[in-house]
């Protein structure tokens, strides 16, 4: 038996944020990447068969996200007609000249930052894996989506004694094991 | 007058967790600021909690509207019916 199995009824609830926060930074555009996401969907489906178990399905379900953002690219870029310009700075006939202008801008490093905490956010959702699948649905709704506590507690049923023991342990349990893989 | 300022480690980390909502009364970050004072172990918590609070922040994770996951879920029960017919 492979070591991982695929269970597509359960992918949007299992994987939909974590596509969509890993799409939206890369093409800053909620309807493209709720697009994106869709023909990910799609496609993992069609080539389900060829899925060996080797991977996370949410590592495969990504390498196929990934492949379609590249598409999406290269769409936008051909549509623009081609006009690509390239400037070629470092050839040897004016080296040195360019130079000042190739040092990177330590003050600017918004892009990167942006990555790294786009990246922290997938460590969150990722850790959020690991407990209870409503506690994880409860705590999202308080954190990520800042609904009231009395919203919630009328949602899920609970009173609000429950839902911050709830809040509690989830809190733990994602602090550990930010700990552990990622701080 | 005891009851009414100490509380224990359970109870302050209610009011921390609250606190990092923005949902503890003034009494009870009164009470947690006491306990503070004198409780190595929620200290660590509460810290720690901060520290989590920001790294959320930072992250500026979102979440998808329910309607759009509800047409994603029905588009997959679509297509692996018709998959597996």
């Amino acid at each position: 038996m492979p070591a991982n199995e695929l269970d597509p009824n359960k992918w949007v609830d299992k994987y939909s944020d974590y596509l969509f926060n890993y799409t939206i930074v890369r093409v800053n555009d909620r309807e493209v990447a709720n697009d994106l996401i869709s023909e990910t969907f799609l496609a993992a489906l069609k080539s389900a068969k060829y899925f060996k178990g080797d991977a996370s399905e949410r590592t495969w379900l990504i390498s196929i996200l990934k492949r379609k953002i590249i598409d999406y690219y290269r769409k936008i870029n051909s549509r623009k007609g081609k006009a690509e310009v390239k400037i070629n700075y470092s050839d040897d006939y004016n080296e040195g000249e360019w130079l000042e202008e190739q040092v990177p801008d330590q003050f600017d490093r918004t892009a990167e930052d942006e990555m790294e905490n786009n990246e922290l956010g997938l460590a969150i959702l990722e850790c959020l894996d690991s407990i209870n699948e409503k506690h994880a649905a409860i705590f999202k709704r308080k954190t990520i989506d800042g609904a009231d506590t009395e919203a919630i507690c009328n949602e899920f049923n609970i009173t609000p004694s429950n839902l911050w023991v709830i809040i509690h342990r989830a809190r733990t349990a994602l602090a550990a094991c930010l700990e552990k893989n990622w701080f | 007058m005891s009851k009414l300022f100490f509380i224990d480690c359970s109870e302050a980390a209610e009011c921390c967790n609250k606190s990092q909502y923005k949902e503890a009364k003034p009494l009870e970050k009164m009470k947690l600021l006491i306990h503070l004072t004198f409780c190595r172990a929620c200290r660590k918590f509460s810290s720690k909690n901060s520290k989590l609070s920001e790294a959320i922040k930072k992250s500026k994770l979102q979440t998808c509207p329910e309607e759009q996951k509800k047409a994603w879920r029905e588009q997959i029960k679509r297509e692996f019916a018709e998959d597996n017919v």
